[in-house]
């Protein structure tokens, strides 16, 4: 499903915080959004997630409009979203986290990939999600978002707190999603070079708007990025 | 005047403008209900304090009031062995007796109640809510059996203060409910009311900037349960009569419902909904004696679903809109001060030795013998694979009620300071500052409070000032700089972007000042460049000897500022020596190339 968003705005209270942003991101396609903190990335994933409300604009997914419509409906319809804070069960098992929400969807084979890109889980399938370390939950997240076998993936800095080679695990099977089931990614991230690895192309966000967007194969775009992030 | 001041001073004033016009305008029979609604306006704002500030839910706050009100009646009246009344001896110094009586009695019970509840280890925050509960029915039942003392189901009557007209008695209730509305207001808007919120919204959290949470807890406990004894002595004075139904469970409940009617932790709030819902109760009671019970829950329904905070917050946030535009008060900055630090210990002492620590959560081994020492002025670095048990190690350092073995000893400019046993905050007031992994923050406080609060290190600030610009260092400034929360001092926590509750996190730990910084993944959601200028921050501190650990998984950042690595993988110490030294080794590359090769 392609998602295609036209002059959002959102934000809390009297605050606009996403400022109208438009972008559109092809299906099978993937957009990364960077940018500096506070400048919008999450409100914007929390706008197109049902957590916020739009205040203006529109948001089109496989061409059925979407604006504004709740979050487990948009899950029903295949969206997952990674949210940056913390989103499991923790009183359930990491087996039950992972099998929550693929109702139908449920797939032995992906499982499988799943869990032997990160072995850790796959370990540790009876333990209480809650008594994880930090990064094991990070993991956990992604690990149950991939596991709905989504549409659309929303990633919200899935890279924070992960050590570099479980952000290369999680890199691999990203791809490796994309290719099997063909998913839309848009992912908001610090890690410039991870963005680079899995989207097409990369957005950067300022102060709510989009100041800048740029496909990932053009030559000298990264520094581009560190030239755009910096204060 | 501030806008805040104005948000206040404009109720306020017209409260007492109707505090004032009200015996002109009510006959002696309205004006004898509201003088009694006065009393209960006390008793809200003394729960107000107690549950709507600091969270404590107390279940039985009428218990407070009934030993005010039955120590008045046992100082003033003669029973026989039947609990029948013989005589009454309401004299002014009978009864003043009783009411300090009641006063003493109220908060001794309270400091023991709090003393049991509010434990060190991380007690259950219903419990002090089923102990309350607990009480005020077990009075209840007790007040019945002592007939000797109490009057037993009849309960004392006929020694009321006859000295005083209805006049003077509404003028002594309405001087009292200003003075306990007034002092509210100081504590709660005073930097120990802040304190009083931290808790309230994150008890964990704020221990971990040195808070003795346990004496907070008490002193606010009893200082509720002191004020609600008074109304209760006072109360009694007047009617002249006191029965169980003053300690029982109903009452308790209509003076939460009180609170939570007017808006919780607004002071004025439970006021309206204490002198509104009583006097308007009696008042329809008196007028339509079947429906008003009707009409009472209906209110209560409307409340709970359309104005979910209570009556008042909503009034409040319309006149702000009207009034300010939006504008937030709030108006604390931060302003920076050089002061000497406290000289720390001489560069490369060992400042803190662990040794041998074995800590699992049930039945899972996490710390399988972790050994290493900690050197002044020196940046540590913890690396090692997700779940290898690093936070788990700061918490074990942060805390020593847990169960575990091995042993941690602390040298510190203060003194000599084992792990073991030594609560949260002790170890944070002895100068080790903790940054956790993901932001644990409060609700309720604004950058610049969160920073304050912090910054005290546990000392129980002042219950009357206010501080407007808060004292802090160049490097909290340096922090606040460089991760964007410059100008948002007085944005609330909660409203704070993720990397910005990170930079909060990071500026509130230095801010305490510490002699140990315990950095748990401090760059985490930062970009490149204000990781650089965090970089130079820490360079800084440790410039002034300040030792700090860090766990971090950018190994370019901690190539950077590193003096000495720890690796951590499955429980134990693998690996340590200089970064280069443990780039080189075997289970980083494993670790965090991804191939051993």
């Amino acid at each position: 499903m392609n998602l295609a968003v036209r002059d959002l705005r959102a934000g809390y209270g009297s605050a606009v915080i996403v400022d109208g942003v438009s972008f559109d991101v092809p299906e099978h396609g993937a957009l990364a959004v960077v940018g500096r903190n506070g400048m919008g990335k999450t409100t914007l994933l929390k706008a197109l997630t049902g957590y916020v409300r739009p205040s203006a604009g529109s948001v089109e997914l496989g061409g059925r409009r979407v604006t504004g419509m709740p979050t487990y409906r948009l899950a029903r319809l295949g969206v997952a979203y990674t949210p940056q804070e913390q989103s499991l069960f923790g009183d359930l098992s990491v087996a039950e986290n992972l099998s929550i929400g693929t109702s139908g969807r449920a797939d032995a084979e992906l499982r499988d990939e799943i869990l032997s890109t990160f072995p850790v889980l796959a370990e540790r399938l009876r333990q209480r999600a809650g008594t994880l370390s930090g990064g094991e939950q990070k993991m956990l997240t992604l690990a149950k978002a991939l596991a709905m076998r989504p549409s659309v993936l929303l990633l919200d800095e899935i890279s924070d707190g992960l050590g570099p080679a479980v952000v290369a695990a999680a890199g691999d099977v990203l791809e490796s999603l994309r290719s099997r089931f063909g998913c839309t990614i848009l992912m908001v991230e610090q890690n410039l070079d991870l963005s680079l690895r899995i989207a097409d192309r990369v957005a950067v966000l300022k102060l709510g708007r989009i100041v800048f967007e740029r496909e990932s194969r053009e030559p000298g775009l990264r520094d581009a990025l560190v030239e755009q992030l910096a204060p | 005047m501030s806008g805040r001041t104005a948000l206040v001073a404009l109720p306020a004033a017209a409260g007492l403008v109707l505090l004032a016009v009200a015996p002109a305008l009510l006959g002696t029979y309205y004006l004898g209900l509201l003088t009694t609604s006065l009393l209960y306006g006390v008793v809200a704002v003394s729960l107000d304090l107690v549950w709507g500030y600091t969270g404590i839910p107390d279940l039985g706050h009428a218990l407070w009031f009934g030993i005010g009100a039955l120590s008045v009646g046992i100082a003033t009246t003669t029973l026989d062995p039947t609990g029948f009344v013989l005589s009454t001896r309401p004299t002014l110094g009978r009864e003043l007796l009783g009411l300090a009586i009641g006063m003493a009695a109220a908060a001794v019970v309270a400091a023991v109640v709090a003393l049991m509840s509010f434990s060190q280890r991380e007690a259950d925050p219903f419990y002090i809510a089923i102990v309350t509960l607990a009480l005020t029915v077990v009075a209840g039942t007790i007040y019945g059996q002592l007939p000797r003392w109490t009057g037993g189901d009849n309960g004392l009557f006929g020694f009321g203060y006859r000295g005083l007209s209805n006049e003077g008695w509404y003028g002594v209730t309405a001087a009292m409910l200003v003075l306990v509305v007034a002092g509210g207001l100081v504590l709660v808007r005073s930097d120990f009311g802040l304190v009083m919120r931290a808790i309230r919204d994150n008890e964990r959290r704020v221990r971990y900037f040195g808070t003795n949470v346990e004496l907070v807890k008490t002193l606010v406990f009893v200082l509720g349960a002191v004020v609600a004894a008074g109304a209760g002595g006072v109360y009694s004075m007047i009617a002249g009569f006191v029965s169980s139904q003053l300690f029982g469970f109903l009452f308790s409940t209509q003076i939460l419902i009180w609170v939570a009617v007017g808006g919780r932790a607004t002071i004025l709030g439970p006021v309206v909904g204490a002198v509104g819902l009583s006097f308007v109760t009696s008042k329809l009671a008196s007028t339509w004696p079947t429906q008003w019970a009707l009409a009472i829950g209906l209110l209560f329904v409307a409340v709970v679903v359309f104005v979910p905070d209570g009556v008042l917050p909503p009034a409040v946030r319309l006149l702000r809109d009207r009034l300010l535009r939006g504008r937030h008060g709030g108006g604390r900055t931060l302003a920076p001060v050089t002061r000497g630090r406290p000289p720390l210990r001489e560069a490369g002492a060992s400042i803190a030795e662990i040794e041998g620590v074995e800590f699992a959560y049930g039945g899972l081994r996490v710390l399988r013998g972790v050994d290493f020492r900690m050197l002044a002025g020196e940046l540590l670095c913890i690396v090692g694979p997700n779940g290898a048990g690093k936070s788990t190690l700061l918490g074990v350092l942060t805390n020593g009620k847990q169960t575990m073995s091995g042993r941690v000893a602390y040298r510190l400019e203060s003194g000599e300071l084992a792990q073991r046993g030594a609560a949260i905050h002790r170890i944070a007031r002895a100068g080790v500052a903790r940054k956790f992994q993901i932001p644990h923050l409060f609700d309720s406080l604004t950058v610049a409070e969160t920073i304050l609060v912090a910054s005290q290190r546990g000392r129980l600030p002042s219950a009357v000032r206010r501080t407007r610009e808060v004292p802090v260092g160049r490097s909290v400034l340096d922090i606040v700089e460089a991760t964007g929360l410059a100008g948002r001092e007085n944005d609330l926590a909660p409203d704070l972007a993720h990397g910005l509750k990170q930079g909060l996190e990071l500026a509130a730990a230095v801010s305490m000042r510490p002699e140990v910084l315990l950095l748990d993944e401090p760059t985490a959601g930062l970009t490149s460049n204000e990781r650089h200028v965090i970089g130079e921050v820490f360079r800084r501190l440790l410039d002034a000897g300040v030792t700090i650990v860090l766990i971090e998984h950018d190994l370019d950042f901690v190539a950077r500022v590193a003096d000495r690595v720890v690796v951590l993988h499955g429980g134990r110490v693998v690996e340590s020596g200089s970064p280069e030294e443990v780039a080189a080794s075997a289970v980083v590359r494993e670790a965090y190339v991804g191939t051993a090769t």
